[in-house]
């Protein structure tokens, strides 16, 4: 077997579908997409390209920027002919990709995991410590200081964030998924 | 007096103060109580729900239950209004997230609360006449370039609000307010929202080409409605004409800071710089200029167009004074020869 067929995996179009909702035979491929996603040109693939991988349970898909960069502008959504989502199916992907441990997008997936890890503890974001989180995930400490310096003195940036006080049930909402999540 | 449940979202307590000052300052004085959703928690935004859809509807719709007691919702922030209409939506039919709220709980009432932008709640109120007489200092000659961004009206099915892909009620609104909304490319293009962090090349590429395209159509000002484009748009600027061809500086505000400036609300609860003040009292001084120099031209004109009618009228009098002289003398020289030939 080929090492192209051996990346073929049936199982995996049915997850994506239970996992995002989708339909995914319903896309013809007609690139609406790709043409309007303002992501697309800065990643690897299109995401008409990801349909197509996911509708033949293509795995090297996993492996693809583009499902960790959506930036959830919700514009492919918006102007497909066909009523599909591919943004969804993008967020589906990056959650099997998170699972078999082929992430393309370190950084993306520090934003979400570290966005909702800060929610988690205090019920609400805290900006300054989400930020720094994310300047260690990528590396890059210094680009932004021109900015990040004065909103800090101005006070933009307060040290300490805001705790709810129903934090005990708050947290509940995260353990809740026990029919399966979507 | 109307009264809405407000809730202001992380970045309204944080980096985007002065749109929560200037939502509060406007609101109130055209009528609409809004009132804190009591211990309100974080809506998720896109990022949980890219981790786990049911779990962002539950977090979410935690506040849609707290609002409940007191009213529909006014969420300034795009991608908070996005995140609770969504689960407004999914919390009308019985499911597990209802369930998991209830453990928690938390009931969600069918049908018990709607969700507004703080561009839709300004945009019913401009259309129900809550400003009439409001607008004290109108921004004259103001040339505005909104700036809706992705979630206040994309997907549509879950905004269904304006058009998805050349809304017009933020125009409107300024229009409201005196100024003139430009006709501009990039109203509805993504700003990258929070991957500034994770690819700022992609991120200040978007930027910088929404920013040349209000500069293109000759924009004074940009008025958004939401805090991640507010951070990317107004916030690196430097930046971006450094590195990514950003053509000139480029003034970034909400929009209800410039309504605020209309209807002469205090600045310290707007938050707004003296530069673009200043700004728009020049546009507004030019404008009356502009204004008195046209009405000056079209009297005028009109004093122009009298004389040259008075004169046409003299004129023509004396052509029918002369022609009625030359008939008499006509007439009684005939009457003469008559005479003359009896």
């Amino acid at each position: 077997m080929s090492e192209q067929l051996r990346s073929i995996d049936t199982s995996l179009k049915k997850e994506v579908e239970k996992l995002s909702g989708q339909k995914l035979n319903a896309c013809y491929l007609c690139g609406k997409c790709s043409a309007g996603c303002p992501a697309a040109p800065y990643q690897d693939i299109t995401p008409h390209v990801v349909m197509r991988l996911a509708q033949l349970g293509h795995r090297s898909v996993l492996k693809s920027k583009m499902i960790w960069n959506c930036v959830s502008c919700g514009t492919c959504v918006t102007r497909c002919p066909n009523n599909v989502d591919p943004a969804k199916v993008c967020e589906a992907l990056s959650r099997i990709s998170k699972r078999e441990g082929l992430v393309s997008g370190k950084v993306a997936k520090a934003l979400r995991e570290k966005f909702v890890e800060s929610i988690k503890n205090k019920g609400r974001v805290h900006e300054l410590t989400l930020v720094m989180q994310l300047k260690m995930a990528s590396g890059d400490w210094f680009s932004d200081l021109d900015v990040g310096i004065p909103m800090f003195l101005q006070g933009k940036l307060p040290i300490a964030g805001h705790r709810i006080k129903d934090l005990k049930n708050f947290k509940k909402l995260f353990e809740g998924n026990k029919e399966g999540s979507k | 007096m109307q009264t809405y449940a407000y809730y202001p979202g992380c970045s309204l307590e944080a980096s985007s103060r002065e749109y929560d000052t200037s939502v509060r300052a406007v609101f109130s004085k055209i009528g609409i109580e809004l009132k804190e959703v009591p211990d309100w928690s974080c809506c998720g935004s896109s990022q949980a729900h890219k981790i786990d859809g049911d779990m962002a509807a539950a977090i979410a719709g935690r506040n849609l239950v707290l609002a409940s007691s007191i009213g529909d919702i006014i969420a300034p922030c795009a991608s908070c209004s996005m995140s609770l209409k969504e689960a407004q939506i999914e919390l009308e039919h019985d499911g597990p997230i209802r369930r998991v709220l209830v453990e928690a709980g938390y009931e969600y009432l069918p049908g018990s609360v709607s969700v507004l932008s703080a561009v839709e709640a300004a945009y019913q109120a401009v259309e129900s006449g809550l400003f009439e007489g409001k607008i004290s200092s109108p921004l004259l000659g103001l040339k505005v370039a909104s700036y809706y961004g992705c979630l206040l009206v994309r997907p549509p099915k879950i905004a269904q609000f304006d058009d998805p892909e050349n809304p017009v009620s933020m125009d409107r609104i300024m229009e409201m307010a005196g100024a003139k909304p430009v006709e501009w490319s990039h109203k509805v293009d993504c700003c990258g929202n929070a991957y500034i962090l994770v690819d700022k090349n992609m991120t200040l590429n978007l930027v910088s080409n929404i920013l040349n395209a209000a500069i293109k159509a000759d924009a004074d000002v940009i008025a958004a409605a939401c805090p991640l484009c507010m951070q990317n748009l107004a916030e690196r600027q430097a930046q971006m004409q450094r590195r990514y061809g950003l053509k000139r500086k480029i003034p970034v505000v909400y929009f209800t800071q410039l309504i605020g400036v209309a209807m002469g609300l205090d600045n310290r609860m707007l938050g707004l710089k003296d530069d673009l003040l200043k700004l728009i009292d020049i546009r507004r001084q030019e404008e009356i200029a502009a204004r008195e120099a046209e009405r000056q031209a079209k009297e005028a004109e009109e004093r122009a167009k009298e004389a040259r009618r008075k004169a046409a009228a003299e004129k023509e009098k004396a052509a029918k004074e002369s022609k009625e002289k030359e008939s008499t003398e006509k007439e009684s020289s005939g009457t003469k020869e008559a005479g003359e030939a009896g």
